[in-house]
């Protein structure tokens, strides 16, 4: 998952970026103020957006609005100081999805996003399951067929990719946008290898294959006949 | 304190001035009435006397003896006060009235005029007419005809009456006329002092949660309560003005702690989140001291902030000591040079002129420390910010600090000395820039009476000009 992060005060983006990164594994990307959010958010394919309201150039409510006026459907999750009930009413009319004030809890901070992101993808439960296949976002851990699977952290983020958009065929340069952020070489190989180690762990031995590959398309997660290895 | 009533005192005016027109118009009622009755009376005297003429006769019998027939009285006015009257033939009393006392004794009417005097105890207005000729005449014609002197007098009591009583129905329908009179006074008054408790009443419904104010129709119509309306809207307006920037100041403040406190709880729970090495904890509690830091600096421009603007309110203290310009300048530059030298900036004090005011030294060496502090950020490295201090005139100090950096963008100026007004590339990442160095700049140089301005031209760099009242130094002998 890709989250941009708005935030003009430095020290709080970075403990925000710091505790995605640490805490769900998330790529993360800054943006000090609401121009450079327009613009990054117009440029990059974000599952998150989490949106400070007092920024400079153009506050949070307006960075909502111009976002939903030029369609784009990114989950927002608001940083805001004002708890009074009419900036939120506003704010969540404008199209946030959510939010919460300063000062917060960095853990209430990461369920939330967790929960937005999972709501924009079509999915409710903290526990994803293709099959036997289990992956559980709260904790990070997966299991298959009641077993324990034990996955380095990107193969973590390459499967929980997938699991939240199960069923669609993803193509690599997808997954390059949301797993990495703009600090990043992008390598396409890197993909392979991590899908290749994904199947070793979470197929073999398994009838069912869950991870197929779409030559020239990319890669999708599903439980179906056509799960069978070609 | 008894408060007076506008209204009551209108109204007593009013009927007050009721009633000395009613006490001129019996007056002049009275007089006219009395004047009417004496014409009346004296042309009934002068027909009276006439007759009196007329009653005195020759005797029949050829002789040329006069007597008086007093069958042929004329009927009097007043019967409770007989007419008088008396007859003289020749400087004898010829005939007389029952009651007639005689003129008083110093008497002396010319013929034809009328006279007051009394008899017994009662007024009395009389005709004297001198040697008149009687109408009876002698069968000779040649024979010369006989003259007399007549007083005739009536009693002016029942005229008096009249006039009197003329007198009390003028009052009497007046004063019955005032009662209405003075309702209606009272009623007109009160209904014309009805823009006014409008007005109160409105302006009683002000609130801080209210602040709309329309001024009753009646009251924007009536010009006597123009200025009071206009001395409210213009009131109201600054008061509104003045509470909305308190609440706006009251937001950035809570804004900004709980921005503050949002950095250190969740830099402390990032460090709590996941296993660290000893390493790590040492940089996080680092990073989280240098953030409690910041806190504590926004804090401690809040209380000297607030403390500024009490001095304002109160004004220049008696117990304020005197402080040198020039020495607080000097004072300011030497805390500064640190940062100078690690921005490779020179900052260079001009000027040699050494002014004295009143205050406090430590307030003029912040507004100093503030002016430079953001100069030297704003410098190029290489560059140099200049202080200079220049006595304008016997009573005031000019203090400019000029930097060459890259300058405030125009439609930034108006807004350079509000609270929580940041630049556009200052933002939290320096530790500093809360937006209320110049704030505070601000309230300090106001507070002393002085003036602060704020050139700029962006590319070119900023130039801050204060201006403060000063003296000079007294001459040491």
């Amino acid at each position: 998952m890709r989250v941009l992060v708005v935030e003009d005060e430095k020290r709080l983006a970075e403990n925000v970026a710091r505790g995605l990164r640490d805490g769900a594994g998330y790529a993360v990307d800054h943006a000090a103020d609401g121009d450079d959010a327009i613009f990054l958010a117009g440029s990059v394919a974000y599952d998150l957006i989490i949106l400070d309201l007092m920024l400079p150039k153009r506050s949070g409510l307006d960075v909502v609005k111009t976002l939903r006026a030029k369609g784009s459907i990114t989950p927002v999750l608001i940083l805001t100081a004002k708890d009074d009930r009419d900036s939120v009413v506003t704010l969540l009319n404008a199209g946030a999805d959510d939010y919460v004030t300063k000062p917060f809890d960095l853990g209430e901070l990461l369920a939330r996003a967790k929960a937005v992101i999972r709501r924009g993808k079509g999915q409710s439960a903290p526990v994803l399951r293709v099959d036997d296949l289990e992956v559980d976002t709260a904790r990070r851990s997966v299991r298959r067929a009641g077993r324990e699977l034990s996955l380095t952290p990107m193969e973590y983020r390459v499967l929980e990719y997938l699991v939240h958009r199960q069923g669609v065929v993803v193509p690599q340069t997808e997954l390059l946008e949301h797993l990495y952020d703009y600090n990043w070489e992008k390598f396409s190989n890197v993909i392979e290898v991590y899908i290749s180690g994904l199947r070793r762990k979470i197929d073999d031995g398994h009838a069912t294959h869950l991870i197929q590959t779409l030559r020239g398309h990319g890669y999708v997660l599903r439980s179906d006949d056509a799960g069978k290895r070609i | 304190m008894k408060r007076a009533s506008l209204a009551a005192r209108i109204v007593v005016v009013v009927v007050g001035l009721d009633l000395l027109l009613l006490a001129l118009l019996v007056a002049l009622g009275m007089y006219a009435a009395r004047s009417e009755l004496q014409t009346a009376f004296d042309a009934g005297l002068q027909s009276k006397a006439m007759s009196i003429r007329a009653l005195v006769r020759y005797e029949e019998d050829g002789s040329s003896d006069l007597f008086f027939d007093s069958t042929g009285l004329p009927p009097s006015a007043d019967p409770a006060h007989p007419d008088v009257f008396a007859v003289y033939l020749k400087g004898n009393l010829f005939a007389v009235s029952p009651g007639w006392n005689g003129l008083p004794a110093a008497t002396r009417y010319p013929s034809g005029e009328f006279a007051r005097f009394r008899q017994q105890d009662v007024p009395y207005r009389g005709l004297i007419l001198r040697e008149i000729e009687i109408l009876d005449r002698e069968d000779d014609p040649t024979a010369p005809v006989a003259k007399i002197t007549v007083v005739y007098a009536s009693s002016l009591l029942e005229m008096r009456r009249r006039v009197l009583r003329v007198g009390l129905y003028l009052g009497g329908i007046g004063l019955l006329l005032l009662v209405p009179m003075s309702w209606l006074t009272v009623w007109a008054v009160r209904r014309g002092l009805n823009p006014l408790h409008d007005l109160a009443a409105r302006a009683g419904e002000i609130s801080v949660g209210a602040w709309s104010f329309e001024i009753p129709a009646k009251a924007s119509s009536t010009s006597e309560l123009a200025p009071l309306t206009h001395a409210l809207q213009t009131l109201l307006s600054r008061l509104r003005e003045s509470f909305a920037a308190q609440r706006q100041f009251t937001e950035d403040l809570a804004h900004e702690l709980k921005t503050s406190v949002a950095i250190i709880k969740s830099g402390a729970q990032v460090l709590l989140r996941n296993p660290r090495s000893a390493e790590e904890y040492r940089a996080g509690v680092g990073s989280l001291v240098t953030d409690c830091e910041r806190l504590e600096s926004l804090v401690e421009r809040m209380l000297r902030l607030a403390r500024v603007e009490q001095l304002a309110e109160q004004g220049p203290r008696d117990k304020l000591g005197t402080a040198d310009i020039r020495a607080t300048c000097e004072a300011a530059i030497a805390r500064i040079t640190a940062l100078a030298s690690a921005k490779q900036v020179e900052v260079v004090l001009q000027g040699h002129d050494h002014t004295i005011m009143r205050a406090d030294a430590d307030d003029l060496e912040l507004v100093w420390m503030n002016l430079l502090d953001n100069a030297v950020r704003h410098s190029p490295p290489g560059s140099a910010v200049l202080l200079n201090v220049s006595q304008e005139d016997g009573s005031h100090t000019l203090v400019t600090v000029a930097d060459r950096g890259e300058g405030i963008p125009a439609a930034e100026l108006p807004h350079v000395f509000e609270r929580f007004r940041r630049g556009e590339n200052e933002n939290g990442a320096s530790g500093h820039g809360f937006g209320l160095g110049l704030a505070i700049c601000k309230a300090i140089v106001e507070a002393y009476g002085g003036r602060i301005s704020l050139q700029s031209t962006p590319g070119r760099g900023t130039r801050v000009l204060v201006q403060l009242p000063t003296r000079p130094v007294p001459a040491v002998p």
